[in-house]
């Protein structure tokens, strides 16, 4: 579905960020892309839909050279929920119906209103959709900027640290509802996530970045006491408990 | 209600009621231009006025309603709508709820480039004879307004794109420049004779009634291309305000969409303040007490604030026929002294949301 191939990017020639990454992801699959503070994994996904222009290679959705595309194409086939969002004053129902914006020509269709309707009534946002943003919560905030990239109706989403500014449980359930969704939809979702454990739990398959490059990629496999080690320079154990895979630091020795 | 929250339905309603206080402040429009086209030293009735705009009036009331009243209602509905449009569309695209032509240095830069047309191309003079002011090439002044107020533009712009300036920094910057431009403007003046001097101090009054028909035309082009214009980019204006990378996200052009618009918002309002003055903060107001009924959807907030605009111009320029008659009053003093209180109300209220 997607095929990333060697992406490199810099701000400038003394400071390069991303050199030849490359990767693929199919159908309906979670990718968590990992690593620490500064190794350029939210540049990684914003090169992916030219929000940053990558400097070298290529990016391809079902075929499709992402580089030829307009960015009102791009917008049809990938949605990005950037770190930080800001709560201007627009209602709940009007931020996820600028989702269908690529789609617009003149003037909304009861079609886009219909799909807004029903993405908001799945993400559970119906009781706040004319509540303007500057009034929701953390969560619901996140839960209303997964709507409105849902509502590009994307083939891939990307999501910039979407549990950082959440408690425990909105973070449980920003990413069962992004898993279940991926799963039903067919999308292949991008995550920046810097928790493991989330990222074990609701991904399939694991991205670290390290020194510019990618380090490893693949399924459970890679996610080891020896990779996490390599990476993050710490000592960890991946302890099975209640049935679930779990990374514990270890303290200093 | 409970039938009306399935589905769409409540939002439908919702829109409904933004369609609605949109329809009022049309209705408003028309009430206050009627009013302001009868009031005055004439006397006029609101129902001559009526006869006389349905071509049924006499000479006497087409000659008042025609020749003088009806121009100066006209520009004030040209230029409400667009100082209003402009200061909206800026603050959308630079992020920045302050922003507006008087507030980044846009009119002072305009007001310089006028001047300097004036003073040092000669563009206009007191005439001595009539101890009136003449004004003999105002396209000369409007070019020279644009240079500028744009020059003032690409510099923000510039400092925002080069060092990624904060939006606050933004506003400091316009403020520099505003500085700059007025200290310019007072240098001209400083060594300018008498009359080319008088023929500044009254074309940066501010004053809706100067203009002719020909140039409300020039004016009413403008303006109508750009609201369109921005009309049709009101979908890029809501995304803009979610962050220049969702905005990309969302298929976007952030960056030509900055530029093109700056430009664009420059034009307008130079080609306004240099066929009717320096009139600050419309652009200011408009939008901030309509974000207030509206929300910042730009498909609502657009119209609401080029028609609240409207209604500010036609109310401030009416004050100021009518509070000392027969002297009229500067309409540009009366639109700053709405603009302070305002700017404290914000203050006070905390800089809302954009």
């Amino acid at each position: 579905m997607i095929e990333v191939k060697d992406i490199s990017f810099s701000y400038s020639p003394s400071r390069r960020i991303l050199g030849q990454i490359g990767f693929d992801a199919g159908k309906g699959e979670c990718i968590a892309v990992l690593g620490n503070n500064g190794a350029g994994k939210s540049t990684l996904i914003k090169c992916l839909n030219r929000i940053l222009q990558p400097q070298g290679g290529s990016v391809y959705i079902d075929g499709g050279d992402v580089q030829r595309m307009k960015r009102q194409e791009i917008a049809k086939r990938m949605a990005y929920v950037a770190q930080k969002n800001e709560g201007d004053r627009l209602t709940v129902f009007d931020s996820v119906l600028l989702g269908r914006k690529p789609y617009i020509k003149l003037n909304t269709t009861d079609r886009d209103l219909e799909i807004v309707s029903s993405i908001i009534e799945r993400m559970g946002l119906k009781e706040f959709e004319l509540r303007y943003l500057d009034e929701l919560s953390g969560g619901e905030m996140q839960k209303v900027m997964l709507a409105r990239a849902l509502a590009q109706q994307p083939r891939v989403l990307m999501l910039d640290e979407p549990t950082s500014n959440l408690d425990l449980k909105n973070q449980y359930e920003v990413l069962a509802t992004v898993r279940e969704i991926a799963k039903s939809e067919g999308i292949c979702v991008i995550i920046v996530i810097h928790d493991l454990n989330l990222a074990l739990r609701y991904c399939d398959r694991f991205l670290f970045v390290k020194d510019s490059s990618v380090f490893a990629y693949g399924g459970r496999e890679v996610m080891s006491e020896e990779n996490i080690k390599e990476v993050y320079g710490m000592d960890v154990i991946i302890a099975d408990i209640s049935g679930v895979s779990t990374v514990v630091p270890l303290p200093k020795s | 209600m409970v039938t009306e929250k399935s589905g769409t339905m409540g939002y439908k309603t919702y829109v409904r009621f933004k369609v609605s206080v949109l329809i009022v402040l049309a209705a408003l429009v028309v009430i206050v231009a009627l009013v302001a086209i009868s009031a005055g030293s004439a006397g006029l009735t609101l129902k001559e006025v009526i006869y006389a705009l349905g071509g049924r009036g006499t000479t006497k009331t087409n000659t008042i309603v025609f020749g003088i009243r009806l121009p100066r209602v006209v520009t004030a509905i040209i230029a409400g709508v667009g100082l209003a449009s402009v200061g909206c569309v800026m603050q959308s695209i630079l992020r920045n709820p302050l922003a507006s032509d008087s507030t980044l240095g846009v009119s002072q830069g305009a007001a310089f480039g006028a001047s300097f047309a004036i003073i040092v191309l000669g563009a206009g003079m007191q005439n001595q004879t009539l101890n009136g002011v003449t004004i003999s090439n105002p396209y000369l002044i409007s070019v020279c307004a644009f240079l500028c107020s744009i020059m003032s533009t690409f510099i923000v712009l510039g400092l925002s794109r080069i060092k990624r300036i904060t939006p606050e920094a933004m506003v400091l910057a316009g403020v520099a420049l505003s500085s700059l431009f007025s200290g310019g403007t007072t240098l001209l003046q400083y060594f300018a004779v008498d009359v080319k001097l008088a023929a500044v101090v009254f074309w940066t009054f501010g004053d809706l009634g100067r203009t002719s028909w020909r140039e409300v035309v020039i004016m009413a082009v403008f303006v109508a291309l750009s609201f369109i214009y921005f009309l049709f980019n009101r979908w890029n204006y809501n995304a803009l305000q979610s962050g220049e990378q969702s905005a990309k996200g969302l298929g976007v052009n952030a960056d030509a969409m900055r530029v093109t618009g700056m430009i664009i918002c420059s034009l307008t309002s130079s080609v306004i303040v240099s066929f009717v003055g320096i009139i600050n903060f419309v652009g200011l107001i408009a939008p901030h007490a309509m974000r207030r009924v509206v929300g910042s959807d730009y498909r609502f907030l657009l119209p609401a604030s080029a028609l609240t605009g409207t209604l500010i111009l036609l109310l401030s320029d009416t004050a100021a026929r009518l509070v000392v008659a027969p002297v009229i009053l500067p309409i540009g003093a009366i639109t700053s002294f709405l603009g302070a209180p305002i700017f404290l109300y914000l203050l006070y209220k905390g800089v809302p949301k954009k």
